[in-house]
């Protein structure tokens, strides 16, 4: 009677082509979602970077004209585009530093109170987020308008009626930032407090009986071990503010006099307003490049951190 | 009791228009592409009742505005077929014909089966179809619908300041000043965007002036279109607070519930306005061109039907097109929404619809000089960086002469 031993060629060989079967049917099984993604992200991003290097207008793909690097040497000499760019940036940091602020923060408080109020709480808190931006829009647009809005009727109870609102070049950004805080907030708040929940309250316990300050267990614990958590809200919360379009576009379309022109915008305007399709493909190509150099790092880091 | 009589009139007019054309075509179906909104609801009726008694299913495809060239375009580059007539701006006109989207209509005008009894084509605007006529002489779409601004004011409030109708800009500045100084103002629709240069263009051609030099040059840094620029930030100082962040539903929303006492806002709105389920002052309202400083003029806003060259059914299309061109067709879209004003020369006068429609006589007299926006190739951008300009003159103080050499040095070489 011969033997089969772990270490045996039987078995290696027999090992092998299991491995190489279910190598085989993860393809399989990857396939679809691998073809979907090609076709749906990877063939349209391909196109919109072989048409930024075109003079091309939509509906006249047979009239491209060749102009290489044109349409980026053209945004970056453009004074309303770096404009564009520069309030993107602004805008996002804005919106990401007041979310963050405003929803760690809210998230933490909700921990410190009881279970089923934090519940119900965090359920009315979440309510923003579930209407489409271009409606948040609408309704902001109406609360910021002097003559018939609630804000202003608010603001008049305490002799503010002359604030510049959406119709000063000072203030409308901000303004801008306070309706995108207002609708994204609730998912910082719903991902902080998800996140809240594996800090074990034993370490919390610990401090409060070394005399540590809610502050100090604020700075020394919840932060430091909400850290990869932040990172996954930053990074999603970063890309979305960097990207905002509706918002930006039913609230002020850009102005006044560009003041709230971000580069989503722009792009749009570029490409379908003033029919300059190879320029707005450029523009998007830029954004892109934008992304990826302030959040790249973001990705890179969190990846090492998890396989240490 | 009259108005029943008249609506049944048409109603039969428009019945005999089909029946008198051809045979019922049965199985075709049309797609009809517009932009969406209260006139589209009124439009749907309309093709209801050509459906019924003609036996061609219409499909109409009522989108937003801001998504209505993207879907037309992409839908005629590639030559899908989906649509079988489309709404179209003069402002768009000059592209859709430059890449051959449209259907020549100079034999579809002429076919006596096609166009039906009620046609009178002598009795459309030649003005309108010059607009939709292409460089190679062909015309291209039918003229539908016209809008223009016009001044809007409470005639009730103008009576209590003891004030006349403004008709030129020191009028509009003194009204306007008035209301300001009892806290109210004129409402405008100065926010960035198209409508800041609509009223500029019109308060240009009311002051003899335009754009473009004769040379057909830009002109920007001409006197005249400083001292209209610098008209427009005197009188936004006036405006109802927050005028500079309106459009023209916001103006018409201040008229409509009595908080301002005039405004400039678009005609093709004006329904609201005079519907007393909507409106606070109904019948309290005047209406007039925009004042001016030479003559009064207007901007011709105007939509036409135009047959997709990739349509798969162009003479039925064409006819749908024709029905809704007939004077009967025009009578009852303009019945059911009294904004509506069409190029025919004899519904321009009908006191039927004016009775419906106060605004009739200054659409008429703002038409009389009407001027279209720029239509060249690169006019899109001028009118942007026009709208950026116009904005931070009215909400930043911006110097109106450095505003528009600004725009004249970016855009000077494109025309």
């Amino acid at each position: 009677m011969s033997t089969i031993t772990a270490g045996s060629p039987h078995v290696v060989r027999s090992m092998r082509q299991q491995n190489r079967r279910d190598l085989q049917l993860a393809l399989l099984l990857l396939a679809p979602a691998v073809a979907t993604v090609f076709l749906v992200m990877i063939v349209p991003l391909g196109f919109a970077l072989y048409a930024s290097l075109f003079d091309y207008k939509l509906g006249r793909e047979d009239r491209m004209v060749f102009v290489f690097l044109g349409n980026y040497a053209k945004f970056f000499t453009d004074p309303v585009a770096l404009h564009a760019l520069l309030n993107t940036v602004v805008f996002s940091a804005l919106s990401l530093s007041l979310g963050l602020i405003i929803g760690v923060g809210m998230s933490v408080l909700l921990k410190g109170i009881s279970a089923k109020s934090a519940n119900v709480m965090r359920g009315i808190f979440a309510m923003p987020i579930l209407i489409s931006p271009i409606i948040v829009s609408l309704i902001w647009r109406y609360m910021y308008d002097p003559t018939y809005g609630l804000l202003y009727y608010l603001l008049g109870l305490v002799h503010l009626q002359n604030f510049g609102g959406l119709t000063n070049t000072l203030t409308a950004l901000v303004c801008v930032v306070v309706a995108d805080v207002w609708h994204t907030t609730p998912f910082i708040i719903l991902v902080a407090s998800a996140g809240l929940t594996v800090i074990p309250d034993d370490l919390y316990e610990a401090a409060r009986v070394d005399g540590a300050t809610p502050f100090q267990m604020l700075t020394r614990i919840t932060l430091p071990l909400l850290t990869k958590v932040l990172v996954v809200i930053t990074l999603i919360r970063g890309s979305d503010a960097f990207r905002t379009f509706d918002l930006v576009y039913g609230l002020t379309g850009g102005g006044p006099a560009d003041a709230t022109n971000t580069i989503s915008l722009y792009a749009y305007k570029q490409a379908f307003e003033n029919n300059e399709m190879g320029f707005g493909m450029a523009v998007s190509i830029v954004t892109l490049i934008c992304l990826v150099a302030l959040f790249g790092p973001l990705l890179r880091n969190s990846a090492t951190s998890g396989e240490a | 009791m009259h108005g029943l009589r008249n609506g049944v009139a048409v109603a039969l007019t428009l019945a005999g228009v089909l029946a008198s054309s051809w045979a019922l075509a049965d199985g075709v179906t049309l797609t009809v592409s517009r932009w969406a909104g209260p006139q589209a609801d009124a439009q749907q009726k309309l093709l209801d009742e050509y459906s019924k008694a003609s036996g061609v299913t219409v499909k109409l495809h009522a989108i937003d505005y801001g998504q209505l060239k993207q879907k037309q375009t992409l839908n005629m580059s590639t030559k899908t077929g989906e649509y079988d007539l489309i709404y179209v701006p003069e402002a768009w006109f000059a592209e859709y014909s430059d890449a051959g989207y449209l259907t020549k209509l100079d034999d579809m005008v002429k076919d006596a089966g096609l166009t039906g009894a009620d046609w009178d084509f002598a009795d459309l605007s030649k003005s309108s179809l010059a607009v939709y006529t292409a460089k190679d002489g062909s015309l291209q779409a039918l003229p539908y619908f016209a809008q223009t601004p016009l001044l809007v004011y409470n005639k009730d409030e103008f009576a209590k300041a003891n004030l006349q109708p403004p008709k030129t800009w020191a009028d509009l500045l003194a009204a306007a000043k008035y209301f300001h100084d009892h806290g109210t103002g004129i409402a405008l629709p100065f926010r960035q965007g198209s409508a800041i240069t609509n009223v500029m263009a019109v308060l240009l051609a009311g002051d003899n002036t335009d754009f473009f030099g004769k040379d057909g040059k830009l002109n920007l840094t001409d006197p005249a279109l400083v001292e209209t620029v610098k008209f427009m930030q005197q009188l936004s100082t006036y405006g109802l607070n927050g005028s500079n962040g309106w459009h023209w539903d916001e103006v018409n929303k201040v008229l409509q519930f009595g908080q301002a006492p005039m405004g400039i806002t678009v005609s093709g709105l004006f329904t609201a306005l005079e519907d007393p389920s909507k409106s606070n002052v109904a019948g309290h309202l005047g209406y007039l061109p925009i004042p001016y400083n030479k003559e009064a003029a207007g901007l011709l806003q105007t939509w036409a039907w135009a047959v997709p060259a990739d349509s798969k059914n162009p003479k039925e299309a064409f006819r749908l097109a024709a029905w809704l061109d007939s004077k009967a067709g025009l009578t009852e879209m303009s019945t059911a929404d009294p904004s509506f004003i069409s190029f025919r020369a004899s519904l321009a006068s009908n006191p039927d619809l004016a009775k419906n429609a106060p605004w009739l006589a200054a659409a008429n007299e703002a038409f009389g000089k009407g001027v279209t926006l720029p239509l060249q190739a690169a006019a899109p951008q001028l009118l942007t960086d026009l709208a950026t300009g116009l904005s931070g003159v009215v909400t930043s103080g911006t110097d109106p002469a450095a505003m528009l050499a600004d725009v004249q040095s970016k855009n000077a070489s494109k025309f």
